[in-house]
């Protein structure tokens, strides 16, 4: 059973103290949270050691230059982390950093998850653009109300889960009617219980879960509905879709649940003989030459869709803007529907293709 | 060096020439890129089609071979020889299926054809890319390693002994015999277990190939068939644990069973009430060597007048019937009749189990002499102070009390407390009542998935001591087959390897390959293939995410090309 504790402080200000009450009581060796870089804006995934270096903290800034399972990922894969870290993640990160680890792609050996309800990031551009201070009153009110933010990425506006599974520690912010002076932290583990043992605040059992959360996914199902509409992903030709594409690959470098050491396109893997160009001009009166577009869009579809938990950076890095979070989480969703698998839900969720059903597709064995 | 390529269909007869136009093939494929001959031969598999196709591949000095005839499963392996003869790698040919695949299937004359023809192209398109690949032996230990004393690893040393092979006998207690040397008398023909067992005994003491190990365990056991590493610990009461090292080339489990514990189940009163026996107690008290001097007596030290033996205890909760409670339970009934004329004796059971030939009349004998039969779909075992009652309730829901003297269990047989251990020590899976499982429940019975690694007797599930022997005789011929002192063991070919720079150690491969045959190599952290325990699946390849695990002779320009050609 969950236990709540109550902070009379707003909700960043409370995450800080949290973080820096772990820090100074030397329950964790340091903490991985969204911090300054410079005075131009620039925000980036640190490990932070010295309390009061958390002054650069933002922990829960609402961009999304990269995803933390991709980073968490680097930090503990040739071992697990030496001693005690406090990670603070978006639900979907965590997510992602579910099924890296499913993979033998790090550990969450001496990690204390944190993370909250979440309301979503703003586009990439919004934070280049620098205006993204001026967002930040109607980003928080959107969250008290349990609304989607307005101008937030489209993948965030569809996002369904964005109350985190396998936190040790969720920060219920949506639907807080008084985020600025009081906040509250669910401890959901018992390890949570050790780290946050005297912490001052009024605990209690139970979950802190708002009614608004659940009105808040039926927006977001519905607007996730309206997006897919309005991008048209459901019946379009797929060349269509991918024409654009310039095969800069961001997508693939941004996407946290694509891992290979070596890409099958850095491989060689994908060049042709010349045959295969005779064969397409002979049948077409033309052959396209590397790289070709859809075709690498296909391949990584096929790779990530077991495993996609619809982040929306492969969208937010497209320099022609082809809507690639749709077509992911279009089709990353048929994928995980057919083997009835949610990506990041649990650790112990066997991934489809090293589960073995006696019976499966049964249609198609015939 | 160019290649020359031979393409060869074969009419079978009239099967493939009366449906394909086998000389329009021939016009089609003959000028595609470097083939060399293009022909067809009425039957390619008999000897006079196979010498052909020899001279013709020496004469042509053909590079690679495309026949285009029946199912592989049927002649993969004849024409491969053909080329072994002729001095060309087998792995540089391959066989088209354009009987079955299309002859057989496709009604349209014109239609096979142009199947055919599309098919060859796929063949000759994939074949350019085959590689020439060398085939492997390995030296193997012919010595065996049998696990369990009892009856099933006795037969199975002795079988397997010989002065070419040394086996290993490692057995847990103190003694050789297993369960059979404490059952003082054998259903169906009341011979002696004790005296049974130490014929069996005196016979394997006699070969001076078998290494008797008691009190002794297996700690560790690593490798594959033809050569395991095994690590076994004596751990004699009065003496240091000794640890023996040695080296196999295949292991027998003959780990038995126990007796489910009726203890668990309160309504039958064992443990809490005196004169409630389990059948192995009640074997127990005929042995001349047991607490009794062999004598049947309740624990007053009277002999009972009655006794009830109640079937089927923890079969519902095990969810099998162990086969044998019924048929044993028949020689209770002698065993307590000689001891006790006169004796009272009533068997409640829900269904009675007695196939075989001999075992219907040995129960009807039973019947006959006075032995009572009650079907009871609820029994339970009341205690009190003038004995025992048995409370019943047959089918029809009628219900009935029955004192008695003396009850007797018969427990479900369940798997023993080592299987756990040797499956997790050997990775071959237990089925879900626990029992180590067999390769295939009907075509494989006595194998375990573990190549190299068998299992006998009532480690895989309830037999009878016959049944045991049985399956003894079958794992021993299966070693005595496949291990030849002397010989090597021939490996698969089309092994599967793992490209180090591409793997990204996340370890999809070792999930899926049923033959334990990859392991990760933490230093490197990347996965490694073990090529003698690989049988070439391509579960790995097919599932690794990076396109580092890849199978000989199956790599992806060789499908890509066969499969662009049958789908231009």
């Amino acid at each position: 059973m969950a236990k709540v504790l109550k902070l009379n402080k707003g909700a960043e200000q409370c995450l800080l103290e949290l973080l820096r009450f772990l820090l100074e009581r030397g329950k964790v060796k340091g903490v991985f949270t969204f911090s300054k870089v410079g005075e131009s804006g620039g925000v980036a995934y640190s490990l932070i050691t010295d309390p009061a270096a958390l002054e650069a903290a933002l922990p829960l800034f609402p961009l999304m230059p990269v995803d933390a399972a991709k980073v968490l990922s680097r930090l503990t894969l040739v071992e697990p982390a030496a001693e005690p870290i406090a990670a603070v993640v978006r639900p979907c990160e965590l997510r992602a950093l579910t099924e890296l680890i499913k993979r033998s792609q790090g550990s969450l050996d001496n990690l204390l998850l944190i993370s909250s309800t979440c309301g979503g990031v703003y586009p990439l551009e919004t934070g280049v653009n620098g205006n993204i201070g001026e967002k930040l009153p109607g980003y928080w009110e959107a969250v008290k109300k349990g609304e989607i933010a307005a101008d937030i990425r489209p993948a965030c506006a569809a996002c369904e889960h964005f109350v985190p599974y396998n936190a040790d520690i969720t920060l219920a912010l949506i639907g807080n009617k008084d985020l600025d002076k009081q906040c509250l932290i669910q401890l959901n583990t018992d390890k949570a219980e050790q780290f946050t043992d005297g912490l001052a605040g009024e605990l209690s059992q139970g979950e802190a879960k708002s009614e608004v959360v659940d009105s808040l996914r039926a927006k977001r199902q519905a607007r996730k509905q309206e997006l897919l509409d309005e991008f048209g992903v459901e019946d379009s030709d797929i060349q269509k879709v991918f024409e654009k594409c310039i095969v800069c690959r961001n997508c693939n470098k941004v996407c946290p649940v694509c891992y290979c050491k070596v890409c099958f396109f850095d491989s060689g893997g994908d060049e042709h003989d010349q045959r295969y160009y005779e064969t397409e001009m002979g049948k077409k009166g033309y052959a396209p030459v590397l790289p070709a577009p859809t075709f690498y869009q296909l391949v990584r579809l096929f790779h990530v869709s077991i495993s996609c938990i619809g982040c929306g950076l492969c969208g937010d890095v497209c320099p022609v803007n082809i809507p690639l979070w749709a077509v992911a989480l279009k089709t990353g969703g048929a994928v995980q529907n057919a083997f009835d698998y949610l990506p990041g839900r649990d650790l112990d969720e066997g991934l489809p293709v090293t589960t073995f059903k006696p019976e499966e597709f049964a249609a198609t064995v015939d | 060096m160019a290649k020359r390529l031979g393409v060869y269909v074969c009419e079978c007869g009239t099967n493939i020439a009366d449906k394909v136009d086998i000389d329009k093939v021939l016009a089609a494929v003959s000028a595609l890129k470097d083939v060399e001959v293009a022909d067809r031969y009425k039957l390619l598999c008999s000897g006079d089609g196979q010498g052909y196709l020899k001279q013709s591949i020496t004469e042509n000095g053909l590079t690679h071979l495309v026949v285009a005839a029946c199912s592989p499963k049927q002649h993969e392996t004849t024409f491969m020889k053909v080329c072994e003869q002729a001095g060309l790698n087998p792995y540089l040919f391959q066989l088209v299926n354009i009987r079955e695949q299309c002859a057989w299937v496709t009604p349209d004359g014109e239609e096979a054809t142009d199947k055919a023809i599309r098919q060859i192209r796929a063949a000759i398109s994939r074949v350019h890319y085959h590689t020439a690949l060398e085939k492997k032996g390995m030296e193997c230990n012919p010595d065996v390693l049998v696990i369990g004393g009892g009856i099933a690893g006795i037969k199975a040393s002795q079988i397997l002994a010989a002065p070419d092979r040394k086996v290993y006998l490692v057995e847990k207690t103190a003694s050789l015999g297993g369960k059979t040397k404490r059952f003082s008398k054998l259903f169906v023909n009341m011979e002696s277990g004790p005296g049974l067992i130490a014929g069996e005994i005196e016979r394997l003491q006699k070969s001076k190939n078998i290494e008797v190990l008691t009190e002794s365990e297996a700690e560790q056991i690593l490798g594959f068939l033809g050569n395991f590493e095994v690590k076994v610990v004596s751990k004699a009461e009065d003496k240091e644990d000794k640890e023996q090292n040695f080296n196999v080339g295949a292991v027998v489990l003959a780990t038995g069973f126990e007796l489910f514990d009726a203890k668990g189940l309160p309504q039958y009163g064992y443990g809490t009430l005196d004169d409630v026996y389990t059948s192995l107690d009640f074997e127990e008290m005929n042995l001349a060597d047991g607490p009794t001097q062999g004598k049947v007596l309740l624990k007053n030290g009277q002999p009972p007048k009655s006794a009830a033996i109640i079937h089927c205890v923890g079969r519902a909760e095990k969810g099998y019937c162990s086969k044998v409670c019924c048929l044993y339970s028949f020689k209770f009934d002698r065993m307590l009749q000689s001891q006790l004329p006169g004796v009272k004796i009533a068997h409640f059971y829900s269904d009675l189990c007695i196939p075989g030939k001999a075992n219907q009349k040995f129960y009807e004998d039973t019947r006959e002499s006075g032995v009572e039969f009650v079907r009871s779909a609820v029994t339970e075992i009341a205690g009190g102070d003038k004995g025992l009652t048995v409370k019943y309730e047959t089918e029809t829901g009628a219900k009935g009390d029955l004192a008695v003297d003396m009850v007797i269990l018969l427990p479900a047989m369940e798997t023993s407390s080592d299987a756990r251990k040797f499956a997790e020590m050997l990775n071959i899976p237990q089925d879900d009542k626990g029992f180590l499982a067999e390769e295939h429940q009907l075509l494989s019975p006595v194998a375990s998935a573990v190549e190299g690694v068998f299992v006998i007797g009532c480690a895989r599930g309830p037999q009878s001591i016959a049944e045991s022997i049985v399956q003894a005789e079958a794992a021993a011929g299966k070693i005595l087959s496949a291990l030849v002192p002397g010989r090597k063991l021939e490996l698969e070919v089309k092994t599967s390897q793992i490209l180090e720079s591409f793997c990204t150690g996340c370890k999809t491969c070792i999930e899926v390959c049923p033959y334990g045959a990859i392991t990760f190599d933490e230093d490197r952290r990347i996965s490694v293939v073990n090529e003698v325990l690989c049988h070439g699946c391509g579960n790995c390849a097919a599932a690794c995410p990076s396109g580092a695990a890849r199978l000989k002779h199956f790599t992806f320009p060789q499908i890509y090309q066969e499969l662009k050609e049958v789908l231009r």
